[in-house]
């Protein structure tokens, strides 16, 4: 009965749950860029209900693209991006994630002007 | 050879190819070892097995440990990792052996245990069914099992050469078989699940622990049945590998012999067998439970530790129960073949084949070694169909989701998804190089595909554990809706306009404060006033109407002029009526005082007014129609005082006799009169001569407004100024010298005929009388003559072109003609000029007048004619002397008397120019005063002298001497008057007592009234008189 135990049972797989400090996805950031964005495509635009789809590809694509260069590795992103008209009616938008609520986050940024609204959110979740 | 491997694990194809290389060494050197087998027949088989097994589990570890490193390096690049692998290998070989060899004593020691475990399980399990080893817990169980697993796996430990044999015969006669097997798979799970419920029913009877484990047991059903078709897998593979090597056929032959063998040992077991039903039952339970066993022993490492633990504690006590394992494996053998048996009974058909070609292997082996082995072949690579389509149909939805997650895990990892790829391209080619069978590689993919999908979902299982999943939510949006305010702001509010607010309270009350207007009038006044007030509101213009109305209004309700005027017309009637009545009440009486003159039945007096106070009456005059009003002439006063502004004027009083306490109208004028006179049939009208030589005009129907009064001693006189006056208009055609005498040219006969339809309408005497003529006479012996004219619109403010008319005047005088009269030149006589001291108009012919001049004669003349006949009328002894008075007789007789100044009178005919008889010597020297015919009597007439000495002429009686000779008063009288006799003369008022008015030089003022005597004419003495003078 020698107490040699085997050497070190078969190591369990390890699994990176949190990301790294510095790319960590922080909604400040993101929502600081997702403005930029709104800006510079929707700063003196007219709503106008032919060309709204092609902005809204266009802006969430811009909004990715700029995501991906910001570094967060191990990050998928979800953009999504919803232009409406402004006619005075009231308008109500909200999201429900299940996720980890300590790695994964989300930023959006509101852009409006007389004619239209944008509102743009990005979800980061953390692929593990 | 159950395979060890724990098949979670997930294998690259690295390992799968190196697992495959491995495989054929292993197939060669079981070979050899069933070569040494034959060669020492059974009693070295036990050293050699140790030796197979030490091999065989180094190559175990040695998967094992190539299983783990490629875990572990995944994320390594995959250049290093087949180096590292290699050198991982070298490096642990020989390490390992040692520690393996360690590891196989305790695991000989304990494989006996596990043995005898077993056995005793065996035999415990008829206990169990009737309800014992309640005590026995789920956990420990799980060990034994474990055990269990172990003894089988390490059967080659086993002391019993010929059970571990057996054993093995089995597994290479498997080989042969396992194509039936295989195929039968799903029918051995089916059953195995039957067998698994029967279990279970029987189960059902035992502690509640047991169904505890039966659940967990149930629930890695499907976990396990993969697992057990993959193992299968594997070891066919393997078992292929070996089987188609031809190098076998030696062991396929000691195989068919030990399969006879098995059969006769069947035989002789089956008493046994059917004993041990259940225990056969339990161990394919046993079996069963193996497999997840690993399963579980490959997950939970400590659990493995834990077991081997246990293991050693336990191998003491189980040393005793080895014999049973015999039984045990031959159970399980022989329920194996009862597979086979169902197998061919229930799938008859599609297991045709199969169940021949077994049987040719069994029966001609020896002849078709060739054939058998390529049919081997064949029959494999149908198998592998067979058992994937069976698989898809029957896990379609498993397999799919695993390829799903096997692609998922491909496009994810892009490191893994790239060494995969490298490993596969190299491979399949081999594979189908070298097998010649495509479909095989297909298979080969799913099944890697099948562990790597196992291999996410182990790690997303892994993963779920350490992580905690929550819920979140998030508005993203929230845009009110816009408020109509707010849209009015938007759209208006940031144009011009600036919004203001301002918080009110219920106590701010606004209060307004105003001034009050100016309350404005606007007044008039206008002098002469048009109407009675002479005053009014309004602004000429623009009230004017309003106001002419208000003041009509007002007029006509409150018109003072009109009452006046009213008044006034009615208070003359009522005055005239009331007269009337005082006249018939007061006809007896004729007076308050009795008058010591015989002619008076009594006198009355007049009031001496103030302002009046000093003067006397020079002259009086009766009105011929109305003998109750009196003009009375005041001469000036003595002295004059300033501060009697009436001193200064002339004044004539008119009188109502009935009323001698004041004066009916009191008219003033600027020079003093010299005579005065009514008009003709009314009283309206006053005329007076001045000294200057001036003729004033009085209408006495002038409101009273128009004039002037003044304020003497606190009373109140009304001076009535001339309507006209022509002083100072008419220089040239005005007299020039104090104006003597004047009357209205008016035949007062044709009216006394008339007087009853006067009277009676008096319109027309109003008319009448209105439109007259005048004559005047100036001392100068200048006749004038006037026409009076009344002006139908009198104008209030008077007129520019006629200066002498008063404001509003209605009267006015135009002088129609003048007469110069020359004294006659008679012989002897010079033609002297004369002055003309009194005039008289013929009653008869007011065409002749009558002139008493200062030559002693009067002057007979014609208006319209230059010479009357006679024109003069001479006294007898012709002498320059004043005639001082003329008077003709009232009763239409051609006659009239004259009065001289020395004293003596004259009765004249009018035809002659001779006196018919004169009176020279009555009075004595002293100087006429007055003559006068008395309006009652034709015969009788008055002479007075100016010593107030009257002298009453009856002619009746005598014409030489006067009947009466009365001193009227012992004051000096001024002037006399006689008022008319209507009832003698039908002039005057009907049944009033004529009158005589003396004043007197006081001033006092006397009026009497004729006594019977004097008033009552004698019968005929009208006829009397016109006889006497006819006798002339």
């Amino acid at each position: 009965m020698t107490e040699v135990e085997e050497p070190a049972p078969p190591p369990s797989n390890t699994y990176i749950i949190r990301p790294n400090f510095q790319h960590k996805f922080r909604p400040v950031i993101v929502k600081e860029c997702i403005h930029t964005v709104l800006q510079e495509q929707l700063a003196d635009k007219q709503y106008q209900a032919d060309e709204v789809m092609e902005w809204t590809k266009k802006i969430s694509d811009d909004i990715k693209r700029k995501l991906k260069d910001m570094g967060y590795d191990r990050y998928k992103f979800i953009v999504q991006v919803v232009i409406g008209e402004q006619r005075g009616e009231g308008v109500k938008m909200g999201c429900r994630c299940f996720w980890d609520s300590d790695t994964d986050n989300y930023a959006q940024d509101i852009f409006m002007n007389d004619s239209l609204f944008c509102v743009a959110a990005a979800f980061g979740v953390f692929y593990y | 050879m159950p395979s060890t491997r724990s098949k979670e694990d997930t294998w690259t194809t690295d390992e799968l190819n190196r697992a495959l290389k491995r495989d054929d060494r292993k197939s060669n050197r079981d070979r050899d070892d069933d070569k040494r087998r034959r060669g020492d027949v059974n009693g070295d088989d036990k050293n050699r097995r140790r030796r197979d097994d030490d091999e065989r589990r180094r190559y175990q570890d040695k998967d094992d440990d190539k299983r783990r490193h490629p875990r572990d390096d995944d994320r390594r690049s995959s250049k290093n990792k087949d180096e590292e692998k290699k050198d991982d290998v070298n490096l642990t070989e020989e390490e390992r052996e040692k520690l393996r060899r360690e590891r196989r004593e305790k695991r000989e020691k304990t494989g006996k245990s596990d043995g005898k475990e077993i056995a005793f399980r065996g035999r415990g399990n008829d206990e169990r069914l009737k309800g014992t080893k309640e005590d026995e817990q789920s956990k420990s169980r799980h060990r034994d099992e474990d055990d269990r697993k172990r003894r089988h796996q390490k059967h080659a430990d086993d002391d019993d050469k010929e059970e571990r044999r057996r054993h093995r015969d089995e597994d290479i006669d498997s080989s042969s078989r396992r194509k039936q097997r295989d195929e039968d798979d799903d029918e051995k799970r089916r059953r195995h699940r039957d067998e698994e419920d029967q279990d279970k029913r029987r189960r059902h009877r035992d502690e509640e622990e047991k169904d505890r484990e039966r659940r967990k047991h149930r629930d890695d059903d499907e976990e396990e049945r993969e697992r057990q078709r993959r193992e299968r897998r594997e070891r066919r593979e393997r078992g292929g590998e070996r089987s188609h090597s031809k190098k076998d056929r030696d062991e396929d032959e000691e195989r068919r012999r030990r399969h006879e063998g098995n059969k006769e040992r069947r035989k002789d077991d089956d008493r046994r067998k059917e004993d041990d039903k259940d225990k056969r039952k339990d161990g394919d339970d046993r079996k069963h439970r193996r497999d997840k066993n690993e399963d579980e022993h490959s997950r939970r490492p400590d659990d493995k530790r834990r077991s081997q633990d246990s293991r050693k504690e336990k191998t003491e006590e189980k040393e005793n129960v080895d014999d049973d394992d015999y039984n045990y494996e031959d159970d399980f053998e022989n329920y194996e073949e009862d597979f086979e048996e169902d197998d061919e009974d229930e799938d008859p058909k599609p297991m045709a084949l199969q169940n021949i070609i077994p049987g040719q292997i069994l029966d001609y082996s020896t002849a078709k070694k060739i054939i058998d082995s390529e049919v081997d072949e064949i029959l494999r690579a149908l198998d592998e169909e067979n058992n994937r389509l069976l698989n898809e149909s029957h896990k379609g939805q498993p397999s799919e989701s695993k390829e799903k997650s096997s692609n998922r895990y491909h496009d994810n990892s892009d490191k893994e998804e790239d060494n995969y790829k490298y490993h596969s391209n190299e491979t399949a080619p081999a594979v189908s190089r070298a097998r010649t069978v495509i479909n095989f590689v297909s298979a080969k993919q799913r099944a890697m595909s099948r562990k790597t999908a196992n291999k996410t979902i182990q790690r997303g299982r892994d993963l779920l554990q350490m992580l905690e999943l929550d819920v979140a939510r998030f508005d993203l949006l929230d845009l009110p809706p816009v408020k109509e305010y707010d849209l009015y702001i938007r759209s208006f509010g940031r144009t011009d306009t600036k919004q203001a607010y301002v918080q009110t309270n219920d106590d701010n009350i606004d209060r307004d404060i105003q001034t009050e207007e100016i309350d404005s009038r606007q007044k008039w006044t206008q002098h002469p006033p048009e109407d009675f007030l002479g005053v009014g509101r309004g602004d000429g213009e623009k009230d004017f109407e309003e106001e002419e109305q208000s003041q009509m209004k007002q007029n006509k309700e409150q018109d003072l002029g009109r009452l006046h005027k009213f008044l006034a017309n009615a208070g003359q009637v009522m005055g005239i009526l009331l007269d009337e009545k005082r006249d018939e009440e007061t006809r007896g009486e004729s007076g308050s005082n009795k008058s010591s003159i015989s002619i008076s039945e009594g006198y009355s007096q007049l009031v001496v007014l103030d302002i009046l106070a000093g003067r006397y009456v020079e002259f009086a005059c009766f009105s011929p129609t109305q003998p109750n009003f009196l003009l009375t002439l005041y001469s000036k006063p003595q002295t004059v005082a300033d501060d009697k502004p009436v001193d200064k004027r002339g004044i004539i009083c008119v009188w109502n006799t009935n009323e001698p306490f004041y004066p009916h109208k009191i008219l003033a004028c600027e020079s003093q009169p010299k005579c005065c006179c009514f008009s003709p049939v009314k009283p309206t009208l006053v005329f007076a001569g001045m000294v200057d030589g001036s003729i004033a005009v009085w209408d006495l129907r002038e409101i009273a407004s128009l004039h002037k009064s003044v304020v003497v001693n606190s009373h109140e006189y009304l001076l009535r100024f001339p309507t006209y006056d022509t002083a100072g208009v008419l220089d040239n055609e005005n007299h020039h010298s104090p104006v003597n005498s004047i009357c209205p040219i008016y035949s007062y006969m044709t009216m006394s005929n008339k007087s009853d339809q006067q009277f009676s309408d008096p319109s027309d005497d109003s008319s009448a009388g209105l439109s007259f003529q005048l004559v005047s006479t100036e001392d100068m012996a200048v006749l004038h003559f006037w026409v009076v004219a009344e002006i139908m619109h009198p104008d209030p403010s008077g007129s520019e072109s006629d200066l002498g008319l008063a404001p509003g005047g209605q009267v006015k005088l135009l002088k129609s003609s003048s007469l110069t009269l020359d004294g006659p030149a008679r012989d002897g006589f010079l033609k002297t000029t004369m002055r003309a001291l009194s005039m008289q108009l013929l009653p008869s012919d007011p065409n002749q007048f009558y002139i008493a001049t200062d030559l002693g004669f009067v002057f007979h003349g014609l208006r319209f004619s230059s010479r009357a006949y006679p024109s003069t009328h001479f006294a007898e002894i012709q002498t320059p002397l004043d005639v001082t008075c003329i008077d003709f007789s009232p009763f239409e007789k051609p006659c009239f008397l004259a009065g001289y100044k020395d004293g003596s009178f004259s009765l004249y005919h009018t035809k002659s120019e001779k006196p018919i008889m004169t009176w020279s010597s009555v009075t004595q020297g002293r100087p006429i005063l007055s003559v006068m015919w008395s309006r009652s009597r034709p015969c009788l007439f008055f002479v007075f002298d100016d010593s107030s000495n009257m002298y009453i002429f009856d002619l009746l009686e005598g014409d030489t001497v006067p009947k009466h000779i009365e001193r009227v008063s012992k004051e000096r009288v001024v002037s006399v008057a006689c008022s008319t006799d209507h009832k003698a003369t039908g002039l005057g008022i009907p049944g009033r007592l004529p009158q005589m008015f003396i004043s007197l030089e006081s001033g006092k003022t006397e009026i009497h009234t004729f006594a019977k005597s004097v008033r009552e004419s004698e019968p005929l003495e009208a006829e009397f008189f016109t006889k006497y003078l006819d006798k002339f």
